[in-house]
């Protein structure tokens, strides 16, 4: 026999049962933008200039609100005439000393960053 | 298709050339005057298909990188540095009223080319249907 609910009884579980898939999305989703943060950290890294290699080891990826991501370069360099500059604004930006990949980068990690949230979500419903 | 470099050159030129603030494609070209305390130089750095129908393409994206450059000394006084901030948001609104996207807006990115001057950058995006 089923389970008789009152109309209010069903909006609670309904909303309940909705909060909980709801979180369980976020958490999946929160995972999957976080994989695909280090996809295109690594790929970063893979892509800059290797001179002494403390460049390559310089990226990060700090937890913005919410779902955000940023991925940063860390690594400065002195300037003759006005403090400190990053090193990744020189390489991307300048047009005597510029070297730009960042966003080259970027735009082909795109199917690698979506497939790693794809598959973190697969996973996490299997 | 619309010429991306003339329109960029038209855009900053209408905004700018009042103020004998000068716009550059690809690099500082002028040698023989002195250095001006401010100029601009931009490059086109992509202009891809978006969108495909039929094997036809429908629609395609110019990526433009717009920097501004003003001498250092600007912004050592309070003036300089309403000025600079003046200027900043005039290149950002003829971009914005000449059709360019400019997503993340102006952003300081230092004095990268190591020659006295701060450079603000406009990363912009130009859509069209073909």
């Amino acid at each position: 026999m089923p389970i008789k609910v009152n109309s209010a009884k069903f909006q609670n579980a309904l909303e309940e049962t909705l909060r909980e898939y709801g979180d369980s999305v976020y958490i999946a989703t929160e995972e999957g933008i976080e994989a695909a943060a280090k996809v295109l950290s690594e790929e970063e890294a893979n892509a800059s200039p290797k001179d002494s290699g403390k460049f390559r080891r310089s990226w990060k990826i700090k937890k913005g609100k919410g779902l955000s991501r940023s991925i940063t370069n860390t690594r400065t360099v002195k300037s003759s005439k006005n403090g400190d500059i990053p090193l990744v604004n020189i390489l991307e930006y300048s047009k005597i000393r510029g070297n730009p990949f960042v966003k080259k980068t970027y735009e082909k990690a795109i199917p690698d960053m979506v497939d790693a949230v794809a598959k973190t979500i697969k996973r996490r419903n299997k | 298709m619309t010429d991306i470099r003339t329109l960029v050159q038209t855009v900053l030129d209408t905004a700018l050339s009042a103020s004998n603030v000068r716009v550059f494609w690809l690099q500082k070209t002028d040698t023989t005057s002195a250095d001006p305390d401010e100029y601009v130089v931009y490059t086109i750095d992509g202009n891809t298909p978006t969108s495909y129908a039929d094997d036809a393409e429908l629609a395609r994206s110019a990526n433009i990188v717009v920097r501004y450059y003003y001498h250092l000394d600007l912004i050592d006084t309070q003036p300089g540095r309403t000025a600079v901030k003046s200027r900043e948001q005039t290149i950002l609104t003829a971009l914005k009223n000449g059709g360019f996207s400019v997503f993340n807006g102006p952003f300081d990115v230092g004095d990268i080319d190591d020659a006295g001057y701060g450079t603000t950058i406009y990363e912009c995006y130009f859509s069209e249907v073909v």
